[in-house]
């Protein structure tokens, strides 16, 4: 027998560990695994739990033949779980229910909280996406990949900015993306812990496809959502009778997220514009020339230009992506306004 | 192969349903033959012995050198094309996006590849390096350029206010022979009072110099008519074709001090992203990067051919041999070659 080979079950001759299924009489290598990924998404499915579902169906499409019927029937299916889980309300059933169970109800127990507890219950989605998002963000600390870069990413920038600013810097860029890890976890998309770069930025490695350009979109976008939160809540700081620095690192943070928000390569824009058809492409590029006529700052016109070339030359999708779209104008307004506003007492902006 | 479009039908994971166009039986991915004793797979492609020795040939073929030199082209072009894109965001923009750096490093390093057919391995690296360098220094070239350039202007508008103040003062101060004769006349006037002129300090200057004239420099106790006397007469109207001052500021560089002037540059230039990296670790970094992501698409990359793996089990092809021996060469032996 050759080198790592087995024996099909069907035809007896011997297969390669690569394949997966037999060039000679087709049957599928992994048809066992294949059918109980089948049954336990189809039994997520009914519970609605859909990144379980997602998940066990990607799981499925590693091991089939990219040529083959049954690969294309499950990405469909993939694409329209994706559907599902954007329709959801966040987070999705199964994290609720948990959250629910093992956060609020024992706050509860505790006594002397009512008042509090009224309004938990009748803010409870928001309160319980608050908790899963905060309760996600700490999480993401225990990775030790993510810790150490982080403090390497920390120590690099400290040389430039000064270490309160750096601090800033890194933890604003982690909050970036934690919000592509979130997106990936509802979507059940395996994926490394985010990996700092010092100097450049960081990054989150897939594991799986998307095999939906939807998804892809999302997720892509899904940083920049959160970097636009955390630059708020700087803004909101700073507003509040917070110092300078919190002002510096609300800008900073909402310029790199405004930054990755270019239609180019594997940056955030770049994903994001493969959901869009062409007149959505073109409406993304209007919207960032009303912003460089504001601004009048040059990336914002290097995006633009970016945007104009991908609505001109690039393939678009099939059909248009509303969502993505109003996603995507809403950041370029809401981040170049953060960018180019002026701070008093930050010397900068305006 | 076309993939199938998805169906409504109940999955099944017995065997791929690759529609039904896709013929039946074991074939090479490569020339669709049919296979029946052994084959290879690579990549997840099924082929047979035969294309498995052409592919290895068609890999291992052609001339190193012509493969270098396309490299070297196409790498070239990529750097100068990544430089001139970095520079021309940089006047766009007003930014120096660092992250370009990691772009030139995909160009070059992606052309690098294409000229190599693919191949990758050390030499490439190494190419793809320098090159990504080079193209990393002249994105920078244009900023030391206009640098020594502005420097150079403000040198020469310095020297030219030099020596318009220099003219200035020459126009300013009386013909030769008006000075001489009025230090005869001063002279003839003076000379009762020349121990009070000793009087002053040695360090005085002369009362009637005046300020930034040639005379300015000479001390008190050297009176302006002997500085004139010393010199020969000079006539300002006459044009001896002397001008050894103007040929001082503007004169022509010879081609080998041009040549030394675009060493000393192009060297500076070179030097100018590990001078930029002592200023601005984090920009170091990123060149960095962007050489990296060169250096890593060059990797050299094994095409593995793995097997053979056997269609009909190892001891029916020992028969079959025996058979075919025999028997003599039938239709499943053209493969064999």
């Amino acid at each position: 027998m050759g080198p790592e080979a087995s024996t099909c079950r069907g035809c007896g001759i011997e297969l390669p560990s690569a394949l997966l299924a037999c060039p000679s009489c087709r049957r599928l290598v992994h048809a066992e695994r294949l059918g109980e990924l089948a049954a336990v998404a189809a039994e997520a499915e009914a519970r609605a739990e859909w990144p379980v579902a997602l998940g066990r169906w990607r799981e499925a499409l590693e091991l089939l033949p990219a040529a083959s019927r049954q690969h294309a029937t499950i990405a469909a299916k993939v694409a329209a779980l994706g559907a599902k889980v954007d329709a959801s309300p966040h987070p999705s059933p199964t994290t609720d229910a948990t959250e629910t169970a093992n956060g609020w109800s024992v706050g509860a127990k505790a006594g002397g909280l009512g008042a509090l507890a009224m309004f938990a219950f009748k803010f409870k989605f928001l309160l319980l996406a608050a908790l899963t998002k905060g309760k996600l963000l700490l999480l993401g600390l225990t990775k030790g990949g993510t810790f150490l870069t982080m403090i390497a990413a920390a120590g690099v920038y400290w040389t430039a900015f000064g270490l309160p600013f750096a601090i800033g810097l890194v933890l604003s860029i982690y909050v970036h993306e934690m919000g592509h890890v979130a997106a990936l976890r509802r979507y059940g998309v395996k994926a490394t812990a985010p990996l700092f770069i010092p100097g450049l930025g960081a990054v989150v490695l897939l594991r799986q496809e998307f095999h939906d350009v939807r998804q892809d979109a999302r997720v892509g976008l899904a940083g920049p959502i959160w970097g636009l939160g955390a630059a708020l809540a700087c803004a909101g700081v700073w507003l509040a009778g917070g110092g300078p620095l919190w002002a510096a690192v609300a800008r900073m943070g909402a310029f790199i997220n405004l930054f990755n928000l270019i239609p180019l390569g594997p940056l955030d824009g770049g994903r994001a514009f493969r959901a869009l058809d062409r007149p959505q492409r073109w409406l993304v590029a209007a919207a960032l020339a009303t912003s460089w006529a504001l601004t009048d700052d040059g990336v914002v016109f290097l995006l633009m230009l970016a945007a104009a070339f991908r609505a001109l030359a690039d393939r678009p999708a099939d059909r248009p992506d509303h969502g993505t779209l109003a996603w995507y104008v809403a950041l370029i307004a809401a981040l170049s306004f953060l960018s180019f506003a002026h701070y008093p007492g930050l010397g900068v902006g305006g | 192969m076309s993939t199938p479009p998805a169906s409504d039908e109940p999955l099944q994971f017995d065997e791929a349903d690759y529609g039904a166009e896709s013929p039946v039986g074991l074939a090479c991915g490569a020339c669709a033959a049919p296979i029946r004793e052994c084959y290879y797979e690579t990549a997840g492609k099924v082929v047979c012995e035969p294309c498995r020795g052409r592919i290895e040939a068609a890999l291992q073929g052609g001339s190193r050198l012509a493969r270098l030199f396309k490299a070297t082209a196409l790498g070239t072009i990529a750097a100068a094309v990544g430089a001139g894109l970095y520079y021309a965001i940089v006047r766009l923009t007003d930014y120096n996006i660092g992250i370009i750096a990691i772009v030139i490093g995909v160009m070059v390093g992606g052309a690098v590849r294409a000229g190599s057919g693919g191949r990758g391995g050390r030499l490439y690296q190494f190419l793809a390096l320098f090159l990504t360098y080079t193209a990393i220094a002249g994105m920078l070239a244009p900023f030391l350029v206009a640098d020594v350039m502005e420097r150079q202007e403000q040198e020469e508008k310095r020297q030219v206010e030099e020596f318009e103040a220099l003219l200035k003062t020459v126009a300013e101060s009386k013909p030769i022979d008006a000075q001489k004769a009025d230090a005869e006349k001063a002279g003839a006037q003076a000379e009762p009072d020349v121990a009070a002129d000793d009087a002053k300090p040695a360090d005085a200057p002369a009362a009637d110099a005046a300020p930034e004239t040639v005379a300015e420099s000479e001390p008190a106790d050297a009176p302006a008519t002997e500085a004139v006397a010393d010199q020969p007469p000079v006539d300002p109207d006459e044009d001896d074709g002397d001008d050894e001052d103007v040929d001082l500021v503007f004169q022509a560089p010879t081609p080998g001090a041009v040549a030394l002037a675009v060493a000393v540059l192009i060297a500076f230039c070179y030097a100018m992203p590990v001078l930029v990296t002592f200023g601005s670790p984090i920009s170091g970094l990123i060149f960095g990067y962007g050489m990296w992501v060169a250096w890593k698409i060059n990797r050299k990359e094994v095409v593995a051919f793995n097997g053979p793996f056997h269609v009909l089990p190892p001891d029916a092809i020992v028969q079959d041999d025996e058979e075919d021996a025999n028997d003599g060469p039938d239709e499943g032996d053209r493969h064999g070659a």
